[in-house]
């Protein structure tokens, strides 16, 4: 089976800096890869690299093959027929994402234009079930409201209509409930595995939160100082964690790695992308560490048909999360 | 609030605007030194010659009385005769003001021909060396002074090529164009300028924003994203710095129909002023003063068109 994306190597160098530094994965049609990782991990970065969002200041190299094909190597006129209908992507921040002097309506109906030469009263229709099929109440009613008179769960749902409208194959979806209540973050993330469902959309999901990646995605690559440190089928992760970071994060979380919270608690901070420790990233901050994860950076390495880990100490990992467990 | 209930609302506020405009004219023109009376008639006329004419035009009242029956007036834009030709003061300015609207009018349309491309241009080649040219051109163009620009295009493109009339104004609204287009061009210059340099500065800050970043991740076309994201946002900032250059493009319009020889009511106010004719110079001013929170009026419902979180503030 080929994969719908294939990231390859993936690196971005601002500067002196290399915030992404090396990253793989590969994503099926259908399924939800979590991207979990601290602050600054290098999240965001990845999922605009593979767009060529990025500043003219920005580097990026290796590969992304999108259905075989390098969107890095790309001329822009290409990728920009992709962006929207291919690959849709939701920011962070609903609040800053939106145009501020637009009606949500218009901003729908754009990409509508753009996409499916939908226009006028047919491109208003849509938008109006586009709204409806992400949850916003009066939906006919909003479409010449602004950003400014939506409240933040309203917002981000907005976005998620906007990067829905081209029809993409694949969802790049930037923490998309970081900073909403609970109750919102639940029904925002159902309506994101309805959709997987029901238009056989792929999705790459940004997150803080274990919890959230427990519950929606079929694998997941845990993201430190812009490397994997690893990957696999979630389920795999869960029982036997392969790397003393990905441990590191479950213990992290009370009550088991199931709670929602947001990352906290592995003492020390990442390191600053511009001085990067020769060794394993982790070392730094790592209880398991020997002397040997201090001088070259451990490669991925498998530990099953889809599980991978570049940690030296894997199977003393998987022990203590036995004994825990 | 609608955008009906705010234009009726600044509609309002104007009129306390004028008023004050009024009292201060009033208060200045007494303020003048030199007695009109004097001034019309010369130093040698005689005492009975002079007290009429102060009672015509009722210098010999109490400054009170004055004032009342001048309030009266403007509140019912009675402005009066001239003291020096002898014509309705509104017929002076309504003459003359036709052209001076049509002078600011130009030269603000061509400000914004101007500076809209030249900003574009440099913002997204920010820091180059495009860019780099643009800002200098800018820096020389602020630091000339406005007669001195018209001196420069009146003596090359006029004098010396013979492009364009060295002066004085056309028959008709047509060859009036053509007429004006040197002046207004004069006029349109520093202004240019001053909205290039803000708007470049806008475009750059837009165009390094989440939002735009977004509208490109949906796909759109470059030439979608600039000009509606990326334009729309910018020129908020602006339209308002392009409302507070009103003023100086009034006193622009004064220096150049001048310079121009252009039969305006900036003309007409040099020419009163100097001939001391209060009757002009007032009503001149109270017109000045409306038509002025007129542009405010426009500007704020242009921004308002722009921009709706203004009108939620
Ligand atoms: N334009 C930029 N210029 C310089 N450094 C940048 C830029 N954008 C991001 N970085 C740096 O790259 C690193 C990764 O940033 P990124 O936004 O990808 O993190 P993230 O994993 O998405 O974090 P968060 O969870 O806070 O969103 C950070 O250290 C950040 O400071
Ligand atoms: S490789 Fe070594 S330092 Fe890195 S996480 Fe594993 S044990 Fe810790
Ligand atoms: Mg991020």
């Amino acid at each position: 089976m080929t994969s719908l994306l294939e990231v390859r190597d993936l690196a971005v160098q601002i500067g002196p800096a290399r915030p992404v530094d090396g990253v793989s994965f590969a994503l099926a049609r259908g399924e939800v890869l979590g991207i979990v990782g601290e602050s600054g991990s290098g999240k965001s970065l990845t999922l605009r690299a593979i767009l060529k969002l990025l500043p003219g200041i920005a580097r990026t190299s290796g590969a992304a093959l999108w259905q075989g094909r390098d969107l890095l190597a790309m001329p822009e006129a290409e990728i920009r027929r992709l962006r929207g209908r291919e690959i849709g992507m939701i920011f962070q921040e609903p609040m800053t994402a939106l145009d501020p002097v637009l009606p949500i309506g218009l901003q729908i109906t754009e990409s509508l234009g753009e996409h499916l030469a939908l226009h006028g009263a047919a491109a208003r229709r849509r938008a109006v079930e586009l709204l409806d099929l992400v949850g916003i109440p009066g939906a006919r009613r909003r479409l010449d409201s602004f950003p400014h008179e939506f409240s933040g769960g309203m917002r981000q749902r907005a976005m998620i209509a906007i990067a829905l409208a081209g029809e993409p194959k694949l969802l790049l979806a930037d923490e998309p409930t970081t900073a909403l209540d609970v109750t919102i973050q639940d029904q925002i993330l159902r309506l994101l595995l309805r959709l997987r469902d029901e238009l056989a959309m792929s999705v790459i999901l940004v997150t803080h939160d274990l919890g959230i990646v427990a519950g929606t995605c079929d694998r997941v690559a845990v993201l430190y100082a812009g490397r994997i440190m690893e990957t696999g089928p979630t389920g795999a992760i869960y029982r036997t964690p392969g790397h003393a970071y990905t441990l590191g994060l479950m213990r992290s979380v009370p009550h088991r790695a199931l709670a929602r919270q947001r990352l906290q608690g592995i003492p020390g901070v990442p390191p600053d992308p511009g001085r990067m420790p020769p060794g394993c990233r982790f070392a730094p901050r790592c209880t398991l560490a020997v002397a040997a994860c201090h001088q070259a950076p451990p490669p991925l390495r498998p530990l099953g048909p889809t599980h991978a880990t570049a940690c030296l100490r894997a199977e003393a990992v998987a022990g203590m999360a036995a004994v825990a467990a | 609030m609608g955008i009906v209930g705010r234009i009726g609302l600044r509609l309002l506020q104007i009129v306390p605007t004028v008023a004050l405009v009024a009292v201060l004219m009033f208060a200045l023109m007494r303020l003048l030194p030199g007695d009109p009376a004097i001034q019309l008639l010369g130093d040698r006329a005689t005492d009975a010659s002079l007290a009429r004419l102060r009672h015509e035009m009722g210098f010999d009242r109490s400054v009170s009385a004055q004032f009342w029956s001048y309030l009266e007036h403007v509140a019912t834009l009675r402005l009066g005769d001239s003291i020096t030709m002898h014509v309705p003061v509104t017929r002076l300015i309504l003459d003359r003001l036709p052209i001076t609207l049509m002078l600011t009018g130009m030269a603000t349309v061509l400000a914004l021909l101007i500076a809209v491309p030249l900003a574009f241009v440099a913002a997204l080649r920010e820091g180059g060396a495009v860019d780099l040219a643009i800002r200098m051109l800018g820096q020389v163009g602020l630091s000339m002074p406005v007669f001195y620009l018209g001196l420069i295009l009146l003596i090359t493109l006029a004098a010396g090529l013979g492009w364009f009339p060295v002066g004085g104004i056309g028959g008709g609204f047509v060859e009036n164009l053509y007429y004006l287009f040197l002046p207004a061009l004069t006029l349109a210059l520093s202004l240019a300028m001053v909205l290039m340099r803000n708007l470049r500065e806008a475009l750059i800050e837009v165009l390094h924003a989440e939002f735009v970043q977004f509208a490109t991740a949906k796909g759109l076309r470059r030439r979608l994203v600039l000009g509606r994201h990326v334009l729309r946002n910018a020129l908020v900032p602006t339209v308002t710095l392009l409302g507070l250059q009103i003023g100086s493009l009034v006193g622009g319009a004064v220096i150049t129909e001048s310079v121009f020889a252009i039969p305006g009511v900036g003309r007409l106010m040099i020419d009163s002023i100097f001939a001391r004719d209060y009757a002009v110079v007032q009503g001149l001013t109270i017109v000045l003063a409306v038509l002025v929170s007129l542009v405010f009026l426009l500007v704020d419902t242009v921004q308002g068109l722009l921009d709706p979180r203004q009108e939620a503030a």
